[in-house]
């Protein structure tokens, strides 16, 4: 596998929409068409440990058939940059062990984004060490963060305008914005407020980044009636005595969760995408959660 | 009937994104008010829900009434950017400082990312709104973190920035950036990193340390009282979590690490419970009724109900572990989106 032909898929979203699991399922996918896939979180503390026995180390380990797991953290990562330029051990050490130099690191202005991003952008860009991998999946940051990590290596280039970190910087933003490496994904939800976040970061990734994003709404409910149906048993049930007042409201409830969906689908093809659906999953198990996620996905991965 | 939240003058409101916490906020807020307390609500949000919640239009750090002759609430939005730069202005000996500080890419850099520095600036807002005394109980709405633990960890960064410590490798007496000063490690560090970022970056980073050290002794004043005042025993810290067992995994972790810490956990709120209208049905005899239509959309209902029943299960056999001094309230999901002061009403109920 050549490394510049790796692709970086960042999935994103607002928090609680189901990023994480959508990313493990796009692994899975990809994994199952034959690719070496790696799939990363980023921070100090993953989610996927509670997903995967194993996962959650800094090293990458296999959870399943062709997917390993990462968790990179910022300070790995920027000793692992300094290292591939330094070259020398003892002098990162002694980098490291310096009291300056910790707390710059850990305060430092974007520095702990433009780290992580510099290691997720690193196989394409040919910097740091062997990523063995012809997809990096990375469940990325929620909205807001995830902004941030974007815009990191364009703040840094405008900060220092010269020298190797500015020219890395830029390397990072064109990486980004080469479709050919890069996909990005939304998560969003048919709800109001994930389908506004989902929107602004669309917009977002459109003009900072000229990244035309996927588009996933998560948990739509299968509707077990058509809307006349629907509309049938409502007036139906409407002079019914008390005791079916639970069904009543059950049947508004659907009624206007079928349009909340049929309003998320509108708007996002209003934003000139075709939006990928994907069921609610009656299940609290994550194996079985995964299972079926990545089989409904995988159909519409391919045409996305 | 006593609550929780009587006995607190400070709420920090913490959690991870996506579970509603700005709208938990702003419901303790309108509790202790309607109990006869002044309170105030501050947010960081940006997407304004808390002023869509109290039915406000929030100026930038502006501070709004609810429009009521029986309590008083008050809410403030937080503009990092604003009381950043304040907070510098305030610190500096001299303009000339503040200007220097403002000026730096860096800094500037410092205050318009995330990391931090949006923790920061509500930590010190908040310590304003105490001092200010015009309150009873002051409710923090914290920003979103990946984990709820990261509030806490994030200022810290900052303040280590400022430490004494910290400055004095850049700054001689005098007030100059001295090479020699510098112990043959740093030196040795420094050209380092010069190599690797270029030499426009070093130059930044020293002006930045040396205007820093002159403000470092209020920020660690301000450390301190912040600390203070996070470690009170009238400041509660309250959890808010959403119907999801992994995030509740999480919760627990945050809850211990709080403990150890020196912070008191004194509520979790689990929202999105099991929805009151999603109660398992009573009426089995329509299923028989012979409209398949109908029967159709009961089974529907009953598999819903099963699955929010068996999360709720593992939720209750999970939340056992927690320590007895926690209390636990459960905001069952409702049909609509909580809006307006009638939304938040309807919340309250289960706080």
């Amino acid at each position: 596998m050549k490394r510049e032909n790796q692709k970086v898929i960042l999935v994103t979203g607002k928090g609680g929409v189901g990023k994480s699991a959508v990313a493990a399922s796009i692994a899975l996918i990809e994994a199952k068409q034959g690719k070496r896939v790696l799939l990363a979180e980023l921070g100090e503390r993953g989610f996927f440990r509670h997903v995967f026995p194993g996962a959650g180390d800094v090293r990458p380990v296999e959870v399943t058939a062709g997917v390993d797991a990462v968790r990179w953290e910022p300070e790995a990562c920027l000793r692992e940059y300094l290292l591939h330029y330094l070259k020398v051990e003892k002098l990162v050490d002694l980098f490291f062990s310096n009291r300056v130099m910790r707390s710059f690191v850990g305060a430092a202005p974007g520095l702990r984004e433009l780290a992580l991003l510099g290691k997720i952008t690193s196989g394409p860009r040919g910097v740091g060490p062997d990523l063995p991998y012809d997809v990096v999946v990375v469940d990325a940051y929620a909205t807001g963060h995830f902004r941030a990590l974007c815009m990191a290596p364009v703040g840094m280039a405008a900060a220092i305008r010269v020298g190797p970190m500015a020219d890395q910087s830029r390397m990072m933003t064109e990486l980004l914005k080469n479709s050919k490496n890069t996909k990005m994904v939304i998560v969003t939800l048919p709800e109001e407020l994930p389908m506004n976040e989902a929107d602004e970061l669309c917009q977002f990734v459109n003009q900072e980044l000229s990244i035309s994003p996927a588009i996933v709404i998560n948990r739509n409910l299968p509707m077990p009636l058509s809307k006349q149906e629907l509309d049938s048993v409502q007036q139906k049930l409407v002079g019914r005595d008390g005791s079916m007042d639970w069904l009543q409201i059950f049947a508004n409830y659907m009624s206007e969760q079928g349009g909340r969906q049929e309003a998320a689908d509108q708007r996002v093809r209003g934003w000139g995408v075709q939006p990928i659906h994907l069921p609610f999953y009656f299940t609290a198990d994550w194996p079985t959660l995964l299972r079926e996620m990545s089989q409904d996905l995988g159909h519409k991965w391919q045409v996305g | 009937m006593a609550s929780w939240l009587d006995s607190l003058k400070v709420v920090v409101c913490t959690g991870t994104g996506g579970v509603g916490k700005t709208t938990m906020a702003a419901s303790i807020g309108l509790k202790a008010a309607q109990s006869g307390r002044k309170t105030l609500v501050l947010t960081v949000d940006p997407a304004r829900r808390l002023a869509d919640a109290l039915g406000l239009s929030l100026r930038s750090d502006g501070v709004g009434r609810v429009n009521s002759d029986k309590y008083v609430l008050d809410a403030a939005m937080i503009d990092a950017k604003r009381i950043f730069t304040e907070f510098v202005q305030q610190a500096s000996p001299r303009p000339e400082v503040a200007d220097r500080l403002l000026k730096n890419r860096l800094f500037q850099q410092l205050t318009s990312t995330i990391s931090g520095s949006q923790e920061f600036t509500s930590l010190e807002r908040l310590l304003q709104a105490v001092e200010s005394d015009k309150y009873d109980l002051i409710v923090l709405d914290t920003p979103p973190t990946n984990h709820a633990i990261d509030f806490l960890r994030a200022p810290e960064r900052i303040f280590a920035l400022f430490q004494d410590s910290v400055t004095r490798w850049f700054v001689k007496p005098s007030g100059g950036l001295i090479q020699d000063f510098f112990s043959r490690g740093t030196q040795t560090v420094l050209s380092a990193l010069e190599a690797v970022t270029g030499k426009g970056f070093l130059t930044e980073l020293s002006e930045f340390f040396i205007a820093a050290a002159e403000i470092q002794s209020t920020v660690a004043k301000r450390s301190i009282a912040v600390h203070r005042l996070l470690a009170q025993s009238d400041t509660g810290f309250v959890l808010v979590t959403a119907f999801d067992e992994a995030k509740l995994k999480e919760g627990l972790e945050f809850a211990s690490e709080l403990g150890r810490s020196g912070h008191h956990l004194r509520a979790v709120i689990i929202n999105r419970a099991l929805p009151d209208w999603l109660k398992p049905a009573q009426d089995k005899a329509l299923l028989a009724s012979g409209d398949e239509v109908l029967q159709r959309l009961v089974e529907f209902h009953g598999r819903l109900a099963e699955y929010y029943e068996s999360r709720e299960k593992i939720y209750l056999s999970t939340l056992g572990r927690m320590h007895e001094d926690v209390a636990f309230c459960r905001v069952p999901e409702g049909r609509e989106a909580i809006e307006g002061i009638s939304g938040l009403e309807r919340v309250i109920q289960f706080l």
